[in-house]
């Protein structure tokens, strides 16, 4: 059960990545909130116009994918449950991963 | 009501049983947004549905940082303090909420599994072996947590006794005066600062480590913010889980068919913690009480600016319109949407940790102590006591 997808927004269109030169992640993202979501609320507060919740209490993500932005990362790292995953529609991978790689990449190229 | 008199006390008086103070159903139906007098003689209103609860929660008009200025609108002798995480609003909260943030994750707690058994395991020792009654409260409620969090935040045990005690004159509402208050909050301070002094010396593998490192190698925090956020997760973390946990199982004595149900079915434990958590009657408000930084509109009424705002999770808890018979203790219900650890950017960091210890030591009471568990006095010999946002026993006897 754990893992399993419980709300997600609405189908992706998989829009083309706006590769802007350094980017790390190119495009635009989908919110997906899991089913071990606690409803601590977080979210909906931190970041209200990306998490909405409904009459059955549960919560949201917008709906259609969005333009990347990193208060949303803010708001999977603050979410207890670990219930929030962003998709990096242009790669199809998580945006987590995509921005840990390319943290790795930039710490190697500083080096001498 | 005219215009010179005076709104109700607030907290309203305390039940006799476990049915919660009448006065928030009749404000639900009748006055949901309503005019109270606080213990200091300072007014708030008192929000007691469940929808305008949630919403006032993830509302950023309605500061924690406001509440802490001076000359804000008080509860009682004592707030948390505006260097704390919870006397903050965004950005400054989340900055030091991410720092310990990840001890505090499902994944992190999960964990400790382990180690809180073994905790739980030790407590049942003493409490079986102890002459009877036993203070369930003293031996077993406030122990597991408070090892817990020590261990959890890197302060030896063997200060627990004078740690503890400064704790309940902090968490005390109106017990007492504004200079004890100020006194035990210096103690505290004062044993903090020489534990993270030895910290920068020797780090250890522990929360208050992690702290340290961020204050001096982060420049993350300030030194005030650091000793403050020591402060509140050494006692906000077992003040409030022994708290649920006394009055947890206080509830389940008095529901011996409930009790019954969870040996037979220790599945369902999880679940019943979250029913104890929500049915806890003796919690007034739940959440400290927040200042409106502008105008604003709720329901019908209009808060002004400077105007303090008490969002009651006890009431919205019993809240008919999101509980079917909200006031029945039932540890199969489900959905159970509660608010007892707050909602939105200060929902309780330590929730998932808190309903660990709650399930770990509600199943090793269960599975260790005889059936014949029961309270050992009548229950309205019981003392109680009154904290910030909600009252707690101070004993809980028992045999078997």
């Amino acid at each position: 059960m754990s893992g399993e997808t419980a709300v997600t927004g609405r189908d992706a269109t998989g829009t083309p990545a706006t590769t802007g030169g350094q980017r790390a992640t190119g495009g635009q993202w989908r919110i997906s909130v899991h089913k071990s979501c606690r409803r601590s609320g977080i979210c909906a507060a931190a970041a209200p116009r990306y998490f909405s919740v409904g009459e059955d209490h549960r919560t949201r993500p917008a709906a259609e994918p969005v333009d990347p932005d990193p208060e949303l990362i803010e708001v999977v790292e603050a979410c207890p449950a670990e219930a929030i995953t962003l998709t990096d529609l242009a790669t199809g991978r998580p945006v987590e991963a995509a921005r840990e790689a390319a943290a790795e990449g930039a710490t190697r190229e500083a080096r001498p | 009501m005219s215009i010179d008199e005076t709104p109700p006390a607030f907290p309203f008086p305390a039940p006799d049983t476990f049915e919660p103070p009448e006065e928030f159903r009749r404000l639900r139906e009748r006055a949901p947004v309503a005019r109270v007098t606080l213990p200091t003689g300072d007014r708030a209103w008192l929000l007691t549905r469940y929808a305008d609860v949630r919403a006032a929660l993830v509302d950023p008009r309605l500061s924690r940082a406001a509440a802490e200025a001076p000359e804000a609108p008080r509860m009682g002798n004592t707030t948390p303090g505006p260097k704390t995480i919870l006397g903050m609003d965004a950005p400054d909260h989340s900055r030091l909420r991410r720092l310990v943030m990840q001890a505090f994750t499902a994944r992190r707690v999960e964990a400790l599994r382990p180690r809180i058994e073994e905790l739980a395991e030790e407590q049942i020792r003493l409490v079986l072996v102890a002459p009877r009654p036993v203070d369930l409260m003293s031996c077993y409620a406030l122990s597991l947590p408070i090892k817990v969090i020590f261990e959890l935040l890197g302060v030896p045990y063997e200060h627990v006794d004078r740690l503890h005690a400064w704790s309940e004159v902090i968490f005390s509402l109106g017990g007492h005066s504004v200079e004890e208050v100020k006194e035990a909050r210096g103690s505290i301070i004062g044993y903090l600062r020489e534990l993270i002094e030895q910290r920068r010396q020797e780090p250890a593998d522990d929360l208050l480590s992690v702290l340290v490192h961020a204050r001096d190698e982060g420049q993350q925090l300030s030194e005030e913010e650091l000793l403050d956020f020591a402060m509140i997760i050494m006692t906000v973390g077992h003040q409030s889980t022994a708290n649920s946990l006394g009055t947890a199982l206080f509830t389940l004595l008095h529901h011996p068919d409930q009790l019954e149900l969870l040996r037979k079915k220790p599945e369902l434990i999880p679940g019943a913690v979250e029913e104890l958590l929500r049915f806890n009657p003796f919690v007034f408000t739940g959440t400290q009480l927040r200042v409106a930084t502008e105008d604003l509109t709720i329901g019908d009424t209009v808060i002004r600016k400077g105007e303090a705002v008490i969002a009651s999770l006890g009431s919205a808890n019993h809240d008919e319109d999101v509980f079917a018979d909200a006031d029945r203790f039932d540890v199969e219900r489900a959905p159970n949407v509660h608010l007892s650890f707050g909602y939105g950017i200060h929902h309780c960091l330590g929730a998932q940790l808190a309903r660990l210890e709650m399930q770990i030591a509600l199943r090793t009471l269960i599975e260790r102590v005889p059936d014949t568990l029961r309270l050992a006095v009548r229950s309205d010999w019981l003392t109680w006591k009154t904290g910030l946002t909600a009252r707690a026993l101070v004993n809980l006897p028992v045999t078997w």
